[in-house]
């Protein structure tokens, strides 16, 4: 596999601040690749190293192939998609997008063709005499977009591009820039701190936390098999509770989660003692009888929230320290449950991950 | 039919609300507007009364005659000093813009904050002197005699002292100094406004150092640079300590016309002098907010 991408060990401080904190990932070729944190975290930092806007404290930086430590911005083959889009306020849609291409001396007839083409690939072609002030959100980030794709880059950097759109456009603008990478089989590393739109777009997500990258994983590997707390809580919604690992060996991890004893899969770096479990809202079942599964427990019903596609249920379990969640879709078949009502609740012992304490 | 038309209009007309009139405003104006009559306008009307009066042998003819008018219009004497104040006001702001923009790019630039705030008052400092001193100043300085000639003789550029004083090119090299601060700070601020990412951006496409400044930074700072133009050129016009005490009597621009006239008590020709200064201010403002609202987006 080729890479387009490759960070090894990358640091950077402002400072005493470090914005990043000797990070390494390789992106493949053609790829959708997303870097996904909460804010502050250093995604912006990483980006900008990439683009040749920031200097890597140490640590080597190589796109396609080549070490970039002495190459200028306007020399790599990345482009940038900035946060507020950075269109130039005094030129035209067409001299916007065609900036790229008169900067490296495209002869006129072909820059004009390509316009075109990028305009086209981006659904703006009845935009081209227009100014900046005179476009919607949705539409400034497109010709930001076909501006940054016109110069054929090698990478293209997104740092937070549909953050200031509103809700609707963000996900049909997700889709559509998926549908531009796939159609013009470009590396895409996109910085986000919205989990949903990292798991929509990406073939492949570095989770990061504080400077460092919890864990590099698809979409389903991060949902599924969170590497840390961090990123089991911070991806979806779960509950996180104390628990005492009672007993460890190969096949199995005995719990005692308050009154509750139950035995879990293996997981990672656990050791007896006291340890963190992850179960996710909507693996936790309710029913009024008793449940088939590995871990049982009788609840009280606490709080009954209802969130269009869900209803989520916040419950108190007899003998359990901690109030736990449960997610259950909202059909209008499923039973009701209300506030004060006394029910069963349950997970499998797949459902549950378990993470060290601290 | 008639009727129910004017039913119908009846229905359909919005409910007016009372109209209440805001008089705070006007009431807040009204000193200011009482200064400027009596500061302003009154003397203004004067000097258009004046304008029409004849001198004649040292004495005012109180008489409606456009003489004077006529004089300004056709007289060598008055062209050259009309065309002298034009071409000062124009140096002026040509010097001006040639060295505040790159002082202004520099200030903008900086990113060490206690050399920017150092060259920002040393930029600011004239202000601090009055201009009677600061002329002086440069009497001195410009002198043949003076700093500034030893330096071009000792590097060898000239082989004889220059004449920088007691000339033109004396009070263009003052008025330059004495308007810097009103030419950088209009730039300056249009250039601290500016988007950093729009520069970004034009790097990340591509562009280096040259063509980030000619094809962005320049065209966006522009309105700066006619705020600039503007501000330098009507306070050139009207510059009128300056040309006195480093024309040394031979730059007669309108303003020390005017000056000469009243202390002749020839009020008809101070008056038409005033006012021809007047109308190339205004002009001048009318040119420079056309190029303004041209040169933004
Ligand atoms: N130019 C700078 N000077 C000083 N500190 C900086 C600079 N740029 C970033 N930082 C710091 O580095 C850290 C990482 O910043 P960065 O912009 O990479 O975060 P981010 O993950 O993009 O956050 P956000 O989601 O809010 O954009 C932050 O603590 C920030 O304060
Ligand atoms: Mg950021």
């Amino acid at each position: 596999m080729e890479f387009d991408v490759e960070l090894e060990n990358i640091t950077k401080t402002f400072g005493d601040q470090v914005a990043v904190d000797s990070i390494s990932f390789r992106v493949p070729r053609g790829s959708f690749f997303s870097l996904l944190g909460p804010s502050g975290c250093g995604k912006s930092t990483t980006l900008r190293m990439t683009s040749g806007f920031e200097q890597p404290d140490s640590g080597v930086l190589r796109i396609a192939g080549e070490d970039m430590s002495r190459v200028p911005p306007y020399r790599r083959p990345t482009n940038m998609v900035f946060q507020r889009w950075a269109l130039f306020p005094h030129m035209t849609v067409f001299e916007n997008v065609a900036f790229g291409p008169s900067t490296r001396r495209v002869a006129a007839a072909e820059r004009r063709q390509r316009v075109g083409e990028a305009l086209e690939l981006v659904d703006l072609t009845a935009f081209v005499d227009r100014k900046p002030s005179q476009l919607s959100g949705g539409q400034m980030q497109r010709v930001a977009l076909a501006r940054a794709l016109i110069n054929r880059p090698k990478v293209l950097l997104l740092d937070e591009p549909l953050g200031a759109l509103d809700l609707k456009l963000r996900s049909q603008m997700q889709l559509e820039l998926k549908r531009i990478q796939k159609e013009v089989g470009t590396t895409f590393i996109y910085v986000t701190h919205d989990q949903g739109e990292a798991m929509t777009m990406s073939d492949q997500i570095a989770v990061m936390n504080d400077a460092r990258i919890e864990q590099i994983g698809s979409p389903s590997d991060i949902y599924d098999r969170p590497a840390s707390r961090f990123v089991a809580d911070f991806i979806g919604s779960t509950n996180l509770l104390p628990v005492q690992v009672t007993g460890c060996s190969s096949e199995m991890n005995e719990v005692r989660l308050g009154a509750l004893a139950f035995a879990v899969p293996p997981s990672g770096n656990v050791t007896e003692g006291a340890a963190v479990m992850s179960v996710r809202h909507e693996q936790v079942k309710i029913a009024h009888e008793r449940l088939d599964l590995d871990a049982t427990v009788g609840a009280r019903v606490g709080e009954a929230i209802f969130t269009g596609s869900a209803v989520r249920y916040v419950l108190t379990p007899e003998g359990i320290d901690s109030e736990i969640v449960a997610e259950v879709p909202h059909s209008g078949v499923e039973a009701q449950f209300s506030p004060g009502e006394q029910v069963h609740i349950g997970w499998n012992a797949a459902a549950v991950k378990l993470f060290a304490d601290g | 039919m008639v009727d129910a038309v004017a039913t119908g209009s009846t229905v359909l007309r919005p409910r007016r609300l009372p109209k209440r009139r805001n008089f705070m405003p006007l009431f807040l104006l009204l000193p200011t507007l009482l200064l400027m009559g009596y500061t302003f306008l009154a003397p203004l009307a004067t000097f258009l009364q004046f304008s029409f009066f004849r001198f004649r042998k040292g004495r005012l003819e109180e008489a409606f005659t456009f003489e004077t008018y006529q004089r300004f219009l056709t007289d060598p004497y008055f062209h050259a000093s009309i065309a002298d104040t034009l071409y000062m006001a124009a140096t002026v702001t040509g010097l001006s813009l040639l060295i505040g923009y790159p002082l202004a790019f520099a200030l903008w630039r900086i990113n060490r904050p206690g050399l920017q705030k150092w060259l920002g008052l040393i930029i600011f400092s004239p202000i601090l002197v009055s201009v009677v001193v600061r002329s002086y100043g440069w009497t001195v300085l410009l002198a043949e005699q003076g700093p500034v000639n030893w330096v071009l003789l000792g590097l060898g550029i000239v082989d004889e002292p220059v004449r920088l004083v007691f000339n033109l090119t004396g009070v263009v090299i003052s008025l330059t100094h004495i308007f810097l601060p009103f030419t950088v700070f209009p730039i300056f601020s249009t250039m601290v406004r500016l988007d950093p990412s729009l520069r970004e951006a034009a790097m990340d496409l591509g562009a280096g150092w040259w063509t980030t400044f000619r094809r962005v930074t320049l065209p966006l700072t522009l309105p700066g640079l006619v705020a600039a133009a503007q501000i330098s050129f009507t306070l050139a016009l009207g510059a009128f300590v300056t040309p006195s005490i480093l024309g040394g009597g031979r730059v007669l621009v309108l303003p020390l016309q005017v000056y000469r006239a009243t202390s002749d008590i020839n009020w008809p020709v101070a008056a038409v002098g005033g006012l021809v200064l007047l109308m190339m201010a205004f002009i001048a403002v009318v040119v420079f907010n056309r190029l303004l609202k041209f040169s933004e987006i």
